[in-house]
């Protein structure tokens, strides 16, 4: 008797277990099949961000060259969090429910990543983060967690040698006053982003290893906003009159504030020298113009390139042909400024 | 074991079975599905940007109605055979509804009679309707055209010609706003030129030509948001070229352009809310599925404004409105 109940509780269990996965197997149905159409999730920090736009810009034209090379319909669902973490994951559930195969995450706070790979993982989703770098436990818990990024350092150390070359060509070129020394302000993006910290030390670090004599007068922090760095830049102008001769930005955004700045107060464009990161087009503009000595361009169109494959690869189940982190390749622009 | 230990034990497994039930699948407790539906929206451009306050509207509505909307933009700009390709793609992928800004409105009521699409067909910048259409959304382009032309009659000299600017006449309003323009101004007796764009720098060659030694100024209307875009940009770029146009005005309205009004590039132009226009769409979509037939042609209001007005709350709202 005790055998036949030990044998009817294993019969139960084996059921229950057999309705567990036959829930989830479901699931799986037809993963085999090669798919007819995608949907991909992508999610912004913040959508008027200069860099983040163009950006986005970008992965919508792979998506379309996608289609048209391959037949696969691609439902681009792309979501600005407006710089709000809890927006993000509202939207990260948003997305779920809609059924997306994959998401493309821009970190509002990339210390918050656990919160979307939790939501991402239970759903069986992949996910591809850019721009903002999760910790790497968060990585680690997963080989379907990909980061698509620039490296910071190697942004700053491009923007210093930039100023080294120009000095060594001509100190005159930065010491404007020939007073022996380039006097700098310094504006820096968000302090919880890591590329930020990272742009400011190497930055500073490579002028210093290049033998430029330097003295920062002031720094302030404008969150990679064009805006907040004109108003900071107005005021250094009035405080520190003729003294400043070089404005460091950890993006080109607010390296644009600056300029916005000095036309305010009629500081002429080659009294004050300024340098980014990033190669946006109204950089590259102001580059263009005189009015920028220098930025840091990164292959947008590469960096585009990686997140959507990544993304699509996954989508479709097939080999990524990507390692978990990418970096994409950077170049230094030189102006005309002289 | 005695029976009451068996009968114990039996309890105890039918207890887990039943818990596993009703917490795992629908077969007691059926949850409440709420039906999610399926819109897609398929612009004539291949990009965006003329359509940011459009999604915002598109978005809120969405959520407000359940709605999945799929935005597409076309592969190449103003280009009919791909919009149709992409509407049967739709069709076939299972769209509920689809709102439609077709490239050409004719054409398109023809294509969409030929192929009689098995879900409402919402069509946006079209007062013409046919079988195969749910319903409207649109301004009225020859009311807008006749208000613009009234406002330029009013502010221009009438000695300076005016051209006309646009994308093509045969693109959806166009032709309407063009005709309401010309009544106007041709009873006030202006010189009117009309320039569709031909290549990539028709809008710059017609500003170039009034640089040209002999050649006086002109006042320059823009048909479409395209063209206004392109022509406020060349202006920003050149104070030479500003000197020789006495005015612009046109249609549409981007963040861009509202800030070449607001400084002084562009003179005044004609708007209509974006947002609600995004916001109606879909919610007539979800209207056409439920099977609430919705009013066939619904209109838009439209506004001449000038960059005083930006500041004005009810425009404020209108042009930058808030998520």
């Amino acid at each position: 008797m005790k055998k036949r109940i030990i044998f009817v509780t294993a019969v139960l269990i084996v059921c229950m277990a057999a309705l567990f996965l036959g829930a989830d197997g479901g699931r799986r149905d037809g993963q085999g099949a090669k798919k007819t159409s995608i949907r991909i999730g992508l999610l912004l920090y913040r959508g008027d961000d200069t860099f983040i736009g163009t950006l986005r810009s970008s992965i919508e034209e792979c998506a379309k060259e996608y289609e048209q090379e391959t037949g696969v319909k691609v439902t681009l669902d792309v979501m600005d969090a407006k710089g709000s973490q809890n927006t993000q994951n509202n939207q990260v559930e948003r997305l779920i429910s809609l059924g997306c195969d994959a998401l493309c995450v821009n970190m509002v706070d990339r210390a918050a990543a656990s919160a979307v790979i939790d939501k991402a993982l239970a759903a069986g989703l992949p996910v591809v983060f850019f721009n903002r770098e999760p910790v790497e436990e968060d990585m680690n818990r997963s080989d379907r967690l990909y980061y698509v990024g620039a490296d910071a350092k190697e942004s700053a150390v491009l923007q210093g040698e930039l100023l080294v070359d120009a000095y060594k060509k001509n100190p005159g070129s930065l010491d404007l006053n020939g007073d022996g020394k380039v006097s700098y302000v310094l504006l820096e993006g968000e302090t919880s982003h890591q590329d930020s910290l990272i742009r400011t030390e190497w930055s500073i670090q490579t002028l210093k290893d290049g033998g430029v004599p330097i003295e920062k007068i002031t720094g302030g922090i404008a969150n990679w906003e064009r805006s907040q760095a004109s108003a900071l830049m107005e005021q250094w102008i009035l405080e520190y009159p003729g003294q400043i001769e070089l404005v460091i930005c950890n993006n080109d955004d607010m390296a644009l504030g600056a300029i916005d700045a000095m036309e305010r107060n009629d500081v002429s464009p080659g009294s004050i020298r300024l340098v980014g990161i990033d190669g946006t087009p109204a950089g590259q503009e102001a580059l263009k113009a005189g009015k920028l000595l220098g930025t840091v361009e990164s292959d947008r169109e590469l960096y585009a390139r990686a997140i959507f494959e990544i993304a699509a690869a996954l989508s479709e189940r097939e080999a990524v042909e990507y390692e978990k982190y990418f970096w994409c390749p950077q170049r230094a622009l030189a102006g005309g400024v002289r | 074991m005695s029976n009451r230990e068996k009968m114990l034990w039996c309890l105890g497994a039918g207890i887990l079975v039943l818990l596993f039930l009703l917490s795992s699948t629908d077969l007691i407790i059926k949850e409440q599905k709420r039906e999610v539906y399926r819109i897609s929206v398929i612009i004539a451009d291949s990009r965006d940007e003329y359509y940011v306050n459009f999604k915002k509207g598109m978005d809120k509505a969405a959520l407000n109605f359940q709605a999945d909307v799929n935005f597409i933009t076309l592969y190449a700009a103003n280009d009919e055979d791909q919009q149709i390709e992409l509407l049967q793609r739709e069709l076939r992928d299972g769209a509920q509804a689809v709102v439609l800004a077709p490239v050409n409105e004719a054409d398109m009521l023809m294509r969409l009679d030929a192929s009689r699409p098995n879900c409402p067909v919402i069509l946006l910048g079209s007062a013409t309707l046919n079988e195969s259409v749910a319903a409207s959304l649109s301004v009225d382009g020859y009311a807008m055209g006749q208000e613009l032309g009234r406002q330029v009659a009013s502010r221009a000299p009438k000695e300076i010609p005016v051209c006309l600017l646009t994308e093509g006449l045969s693109f959806t309003g166009n032709a309407d706003i063009y005709d309401g323009l010309r009544s106007v101004l041709d009873e006030q007796g202006f010189t009117c030129r009309l320039v569709e764009r031909q290549e990539a720098d028709t809008y710059r060659q017609v500003v170039e030509e009034t640089v040209y030694p002999g050649s006086g100024r002109i006042t320059i209307i823009a048909l479409d948001t395209a063209a206004l875009s392109e022509t406020a940009d060349l202006l920003a770029a050149s104070s030479v070229y500003k000197e020789h146009v006495a005015g612009l005005y046109g249609v549409g309205c981007t963040v861009g352009i509202l800030n070449h009004l607001d400084e002084g590039i562009v003179t005044g132009l004609m708007a209509s809310s974006q947002f609600d226009e995004g916001y109606l769409s879909v919610r007539l979509a979800v209207e056409a599925i439920q099977g609430s037939w919705p009013g066939r042609q619904n209109a838009l209001n439209f506004y001449y404004i000038e960059a005083k007005d930006l500041r004005d709350e009810r425009y404020e709202k209108m042009l930058y409105p808030m998520e």
